[in-house]
């Protein structure tokens, strides 16, 4: 029974061999991540990040978390093992954050826990039904990845098709260094005669 | 072996995109094992047309991979992989474009000419991938194969979903496809509409209701009406959402505007003022109504504004219902077809309307041109608005007064910086209020005519009815006040009776009227 209680581990993160940030690395770990059966801390972590940033400068585990720390999307007890299969609900809390996703009445009150920040995203679809403790396949990190992209690019452009929400340039800072327009994100006050 | 993966053994499915010029149209193909090489016809070129972030390729999957750069000419065993925040736009000549979307892995299993036909076979294993085949003189035979979907198309755009762990979907832009899955079969979108399915829903109109979203806030206080509406706009192929951060249901996309011929079924209630444009762009229509009784509401034209009221009806944040029961029912964030969007009052009260339409900047950037018009009990009314001159100025009078436009139907064009779009509308409407009024000089100005003796004399009795009805309001609350009054005073002298009776009993008599605890003798 208590070995059935134990968290899922990876016998070892990607990172180990792909957590550099050149562009073929990084499409070399997206790509075989989506082949693993179960995603770790570590990946996870590194995935977020090269999401977010496109690119991850920590060199180890470590780094990522207190990176992750310090920008507020991990909680600040956080203390898994990198090998640990990722909790739905850890990524929720991190994708609440990283999406300012202020969710209901609840998860403005308790801010975005664990429970609460995973039941929003499964509102917004973003994420699939889900309980806070179950984690993702590889392939299924990708989807949710996907899936806050969209979120993104709908916020930003009004529209999740690439063309229409990607710049013609490479785009791989697209929604994080670019100043939006202010139009874009909040409307005009509405005009009286 | 990753083809292999590929062909998912107990429902392995293609989608088959067949398209004609001439609309005749063969039915979809299914094949259940991977198309080899054909014996002969001419092999057609990949060619990379657009990459956006991180994308790289491979000729086969034995070389090694390189990143994609644009105009690279890639054959039949081609591989493309996409990193987030990344696209690839292939073109096979003349007519066919491939766009694989953020991280998402595509390969050319077949791309050949044979005789008339172009033979194309893709094989995605995940991630979105949007074909498109421009069905102008040339019949494709096109196959996509995703470990669980089908589509067939007739010359149309699709799009092709199938990313663990979210349900495949299919949905197509223009015209007709027909879905297949795991053993079942749909058929989604027509000529000039697109649809959407999803493979747990049976059909378009199934996923359409399934994705329906009741606003939270004010779900029950829908009204038939209301429901209907944004029912009827799902139907047509907009895709509702709700926004969390605005607070109301959202449509983009779908058939575009009424027409004319339609309107009458895309008005709810008594009081509508519908907004409709074309031009991919999210405009907001906004009502700041001031109520005047009728005969009032002339002589406060220059003046409503500056009453100021906290009912202005604006498409989210709370606003899209205010406490005289106006409702906008949804954000309709424009698309390729435009949008529409309508502001309703069951009872409305007299007064003056002001109606503005701006940008919401959630949608396209393109210039939209919008319809504005107003209908009360099913008549179309008046708007006043100013006019405008062709580079869209303001045009003055002689006297320096700004030109108004009075009409039915007002016409302008907005871009995402406009913010003159807005005049008003009155209840009732201009018409049964200028029959009671003198008219404004014209040159043209006729006689009053017994339509508008009988408009004047409506208006009138209309005026007098709402005064009688103030004045009986008025002497109700009046008896109801003095009947509360004496219904009081009558349990103050029952309360302050009980308590004398208690302080005879318990020998505290005189004590009336004295402050603080009372002695209570000992027994």
């Amino acid at each position: 029974m208590l070995v059935g209680c134990q968290a899922a581990r990876v016998d070892k993160p990607l990172t180990a061999e792909l957590g550099s940030s050149d562009e073929d690395t990084q499409l070399e770990f997206w790509h075989t991540l989506a082949q693993q059966p179960v995603t770790s801390n570590d990946d996870a972590f590194h995935g977020l990040l090269l999401f977010l940033d496109s690119t991850d400068p920590a060199t180890d585990y470590a780094g990522r978390v207190a990176a992750l720390k310090e920008r507020g999307l991990l909680p600040k007890d956080f203390a898994q093992p990198a090998e640990q299969a990722v909790d739905r609900g850890t990524l929720a809390i991190a994708l609440s954050h990283a999406l300012k996703i202020r969710g209901g009445i609840v998860m403005t009150l308790t801010g975005p826990t664990s429970r609460y920040a995973t039941k929003e995203l499964v509102f917004l679809g973003i994420y699939p039904p889900s309980s806070p403790n179950q984690t993702f396949s590889g392939t299924e990190y990708l989807g949710i990845i996907g899936k806050a992209e969209d979120y993104q690019r709908v916020a930003r452009a009004g529209t999740s098709r690439p063309l229409d929400s990607l710049q013609p340039e490479n785009d791989i800072q697209a929604g994080r260094d670019k100043q939006t327009p202010k139009e874009l994100v909040e409307p005009s006050p509405p005009a009286t005669p | 072996m990753m083809q292999q993966r590929w062909i998912a053994p107990a429902v392995a499915t293609l989608i088959a995109l067949v398209g004609s010029a001439v609309g005749q149209t063969t039915g979809p193909t299914t094949t259940t094992a991977p198309a080899t090489t054909a014996p002969s016809g001419e092999s057609m070129a990949v060619v990379v047309a657009d990459v956006r972030g991180l994308v790289r390729v491979r000729e086969s999957s034995d070389k090694p991979w390189q990143k994609a750069t644009v105009g690279m000419k890639l054959g039949e065993g081609a591989e493309f992989q996409t990193g987030p925040k990344s696209a690839c736009v292939c073109t096979i000549a003349p007519d066919q474009t491939i766009v694989l979307d953020r991280l998402g892995v595509i390969s050319v299993a077949e791309a050949v000419k044979r005789g008339g036909t172009t033979r194309t076979d893709l094989l995605m294993k995940y991630g979105r991938t949007e074909y498109e085949i421009e069905a102008v003189g040339a019949k494709h035979d096109a196959t996509i194969r995703s470990p669980s979907s089908t589509l067939a198309v007739r010359g149309t755009r699709v799009n092709l979903y199938d990313q663990p762990p979210f349900t495949p979907s299919a949905e197509s832009y223009t015209g007709r496809a027909i879905y297949q899955y795991a053993k079942r079969q749909t058929a989604l979108g027509g000529p000039g509409r697109g649809a959407i399915v999803r493979a747990n829903r049976g059909s378009a109109a199934e996923t359409a209701l399934g994705e329906t979203v009741v606003d939270p806030a004010i779900g029950q206080a829908r009204t038939r009406s209301d429901a209907k509406l944004i029912e009827t706009e799902t139907s047509r192929g907009g895709v509702l959402s709700f926004d969390e951060t605005t607070g109301i249901n959202v449509i983009k996309g779908g058939a575009g505007p009424p027409g004319d011929e339609e309107l009458a079924k895309f008005l709810p209630d008594r009081f509508n003022v519908i907004a409709r444009w074309t031009g991919n762009q999210d405009l907001n229509l906004v009502l700041d109504p001031d109520f005047f009784p009728a005969n009032q509401i002339l002589a406060n034209v220059g003046f409503f504004a500056d009453n100021g009221t906290d009912e202005i009806l604006f498409p989210g944040f709370g606003q899209n219902i205010t406490a005289s029961g106006g409702h906008i029912d949804f954000d309709h964030r424009g698309g390729a077809n435009g949008g529409y969007e309508v502001a309703s009052y069951n009872n409305p009260k007299s007064g003056i309307y002001g109606v503005i339409v701006i940008p919401g900047g959630r949608g396209g950037r393109d210039p939209a041109a919008v319809k504005i018009q107003a209908f009360l009990d099913g008549k179309s009314i008046d708007l006043v608005f100013p006019q405008l001159d062709e580079q869209g100025n303001l045009v003055f009078n002689e006297d320096g007064f700004v030109a108004i436009e009075i009409s039915k139907i007002i016409e302008r064009v907005v871009t995402t910086n406009e913010t003159d779009v807005a005049g008003f509308t009155f209840v009732p409407s201009l018409e049964d209020l200028r029959g009671g009024e003198p008219q404004p000089e014209a040159d043209n100005a006729a006689p009053p005519s017994k339509a508008s003796d009988r408009a004047a004399r409506k208006a009138a009795l209309r005026a007098a009815n709402d005064a009688k009805a103030a004045e009986k309001k008025q002497l109700v609350a009046q008896r109801a006040g003095e009947r509360l009054a004496e219904r009081e005073r009558t349990r103050a002298a029952r309360d302050i009776a009980k308590a004398r009776e208690v302080d005879r009993k318990a020998g505290l008599s005189g004590l009336e009227g004295q402050m603080g605890p009372h002695l209570v003798p000992k027994k």
